[in-house]
């Protein structure tokens, strides 16, 4: 394919989208004004179908992406088999995690890259910016015992030069992005690619390498990213997680790689960046002013891609490289406190969004991640606007003018919202849908355990995201006033483990929504009863949302959401559990604060 | 010669730790950092002077610029 043709394909995946989304989102609005205006055209009955438009675009949105992705997919490419002629420093930032499991990853993918006999293409750092002083020093401890499991006395001891670093800032500003291009100011011009890793990431050699031969193979590509599998999750949510990341996001990412062209995605780990192309234009400075919108970036990745872009670098994601592995949150509290960091991140983009000289796309791309927080906000504002309408509403005149003779019955649009309210359901479900049929006629179902199993995943998935859904939209809503308000969210605490909460954990999270589902049912029933079924699907669910929370922590077990990694477990995932088992008999003690604090998920 | 054996022992476990210290303190000096230094150019991403904006865009651009530089300060009511 040429790269005019290629150009041009971008556009008109973009183009489609676009038209197909705007379409929607005009063709509900212009029905629900029809219905908001049967009894009359009224003011809040424009900012409706204002707010119908916006909500339905952004899902239609949603929804052309699998439809791209689709349309797009093609045969995954051969491996590439040329020689590695590069260095890569593969960098492991670790921020107060859990030494022992961390270090046990790293030696996991270097006995991957040790069966290739790759070992000497590559270099593990690993970035401490832990700043407890005593998980620092098990740190070092941990380190010790890497050094040893990975033989690098015996290296040296043949006159070649050891392949395992190790460095503890004292002070970890610029967080993660400062952490990594300390590194490079350091050390950066020993290699020519980085593979840039989180704490909980896992990635099969063969993978790496490949990554390795393509940006070998493509001397303009500046930033490769792989699409990480969550894998590891035991709880009833972080599974359903992990099955519709695992069933879904391939779909999506095939959409999103269809229409990126050059300026494609950077999620901050699992991807391997040219050192000099990173160095010379990703240099992040502080935003004036104070947090939330002020200070160092929160999500330095989306803007390092959108350099990069600038700078002439090619920036991709390419869906078709498995072997790359995350973890997820196991509870919807954990979620939510990711969400809100990630909240942040999104809307300081507004202050990043207007950069000279970035491309339209980046652009467009930092517009969807504000969009996405935003749009909570306006799906409330369309609940409370229906809730204004119906109770402002006029009585019904059946002889508006003078001495009318018979009466007028006004229209009854009521199907036309109805209608509004299918298409805005079927948008919700299409993907899935359109997902699991292309699966089912490729086969991919196989790797969910069938076509039955992958169909009741489907069905049990969108269930629980209908119920949770009302829950994270409050949580979602909270984060971004706070945001507005000024209110700085920090680094909060990830929890590692199997996410299990008690009931009085999920109340203290989740009393204050409940007191807001009541609060949509007593006003619904006092001001618009005839709203009160429309209701219920939201306020419902409110109701009782620490029970929710807290029946979606709970331990869940295969076969329902089993996907590819539960049926046949990635090799490098059982070096890494082995490698754990044999380590936790052997090494060095982890102090007792190391689940306290938190790991930087994303970037 | 039980007293004289854990004196033995104390001073074997003392010399024992120190080598481990010492090769402990040994290896974390050599696995730091290797020194190959590059510069990495602060980017600009932020345009915070009205006068750049307005001498280099147009109209909409520069509505569009000051809109979007002027939505955080608003936000924090400052």
């Amino acid at each position: 394919m040429t790269v005019k043709s290629a150009t041009s394909g971008v556009l008109a995946a973009r183009a489609f989208a676009v038209l197909v989304s705007v379409g929607l989102g005009a063709g509900a609005a212009a029905l629900f004004l029809q219905f908001g205006a049967a009894d009359g055209y009224q003011m809040v009955d424009g900012v409706r179908a204002a707010l119908v438009f916006v909500t339905t675009f952004w899902l239609a949105w949603g929804a052309m992406q699998a439809v791209e992705g689709l349309i797009s997919s093609r045969k995954a490419p051969l491996p590439m088999t040329t020689p590695i002629t590069t260095r890569t420093a593969i960098l492991m930032p670790v921020y107060n995690e859990d030494p022992a499991v961390v270090f046990a990853r790293v030696a996991a993918m270097d006995e991957s890259l040790a069966r290739l006999g790759l070992t000497d293409h590559f270099d593990f750092a690993i970035l401490s910016d832990t700043q407890d002083d005593r998980l620092g020093s098990a740190e070092e401890d941990w380190f010790i015992h890497l050094w040893d499991d990975r033989q690098q006395d015996a290296r040296k001891a043949q006159g070649l030069a050891h392949r395992f670093f190790y460095r503890r800032r004292q002070k970890n500003t610029g967080r993660k992005a400062g952490n990594i291009q300390n590194f490079f100011e350091t050390s950066g011009a020993d290699y020519d690619f980085a593979l840039i890793l989180d704490a909980d990431s896992l990635m099969e050699g063969d993978t790496i390498a490949e990554l390795v031969r393509r940006m070998q193979a493509e001397p303009e590509l500046g930033l490769l990213q792989t699409l990480p599998r969550v894998t590891g999750a035991t709880s009833r949510f972080g599974r359903a997680m992990q099955f519709a990341a695992g069933f879904y996001s391939p779909v999506f990412a095939q959409g999103q790689a269809a229409m990126q062209g050059v300026a494609g995605p950077f999620w901050g780990h699992n991807a391997l960046i040219r050192v000099r192309a990173f160095t010379e234009s990703c240099a992040l400075p502080e935003l004036s002013g104070p947090p939330p919108f002020g200070g160092h970036i929160l999500s330095h990745d989306y803007v390092e891609a959108a350099l990069l872009a600038r700078a002439g670098w090619t920036v991709r994601v390419d869906p078709d490289l498995g072997g790359s592995f995350e973890e997820g949150p196991e509870n919807m509290i954990d979620f939510a406190k990711r969400d809100r960091r990630w909240c942040q991140g999104n809307l300081q983009h507004i202050r990043v969004i207007s950069a000279p000289g970035l491309k339209a796309w980046s652009r467009f791309v930092f517009f969807q991640g504000i969009l996405s927080y935003i749009a909570p906000l306006f799906w409330m504002m369309f609940l409370a606007s229906n809730l204004y309408a119906t109770a402002t509403a006029p009585e019904t005149d059946f002889f508006p003018e003078p001495f009318q003779l018979f009466p007028v019955f006004p229209s009854d649009q009521t199907s036309k919202a109805v209608g509004v309210a299918v298409g805005v359901f079927g948008l919700l479900v299409f993907p899935k849908v359109l997902v699991l049929v292309d699966a089912a006629l490729r086969g991919r179902v196989s790797q969910f355990g069938g076509t039955v199993l992958a169909l009741r995943g489907m069905v049990r998935e969108l269930v629980m995201s209908s119920i949770n859904a009302p829950i994270m939209l409050m949580w979602q809503t909270r984060a971004v006033l706070q945001v507005f308000l000024g209110r700085d969210g920090g680094w909060p605490a990830q929890t590692r483990g199997d996410g299990r909460l008690t009931l009085a954990e999920a109340f203290a999270a989740g009393w204050w929504i409940q007191i807001w589902g009541i609060a949509v049912i007593l006003v619904t029933n006092s001001f618009a009863p005839d709203l009160m079924l429309w209701v219920l699907p939201i306020s419902v669910p409110l109701v009782v949302a620490p029970l929710v929370i807290w029946a979606t922590s709970l331990p869940s077990t295969p076969p329902v959401f089993v996907t590819p990694e539960e049926l046949d477990l990635p090799k490098v995932i059982a070096d890494h559990r082995r490698i754990v088992q044999q380590w936790s008999q052997a090494g060095p003690a982890i102090p007792a604060t190391v689940n306290a604090p938190a790991a930087e998920l994303t970037a | 010669m039980d007293a004289r054996m854990t004196l033995q022992d104390m001073a074997r476990n003392g010399s024992d730790r120190a080598r481990s210290d010492n090769r402990r303190a040994a290896i974390l000096s050599m696995a730091g950092l290797p020194d190959a230094p590059l510069v990495m150019p602060r980017q600009v991403i932020q345009v915070s002077q009205p006068s750049i904006i307005y001498a280099t865009q147009n109209a909409a651009r520069r509505l569009y610029s000051l809109m979007t530089e002027g939505f955080g300060p608003a936000a924090r009511g400052r």
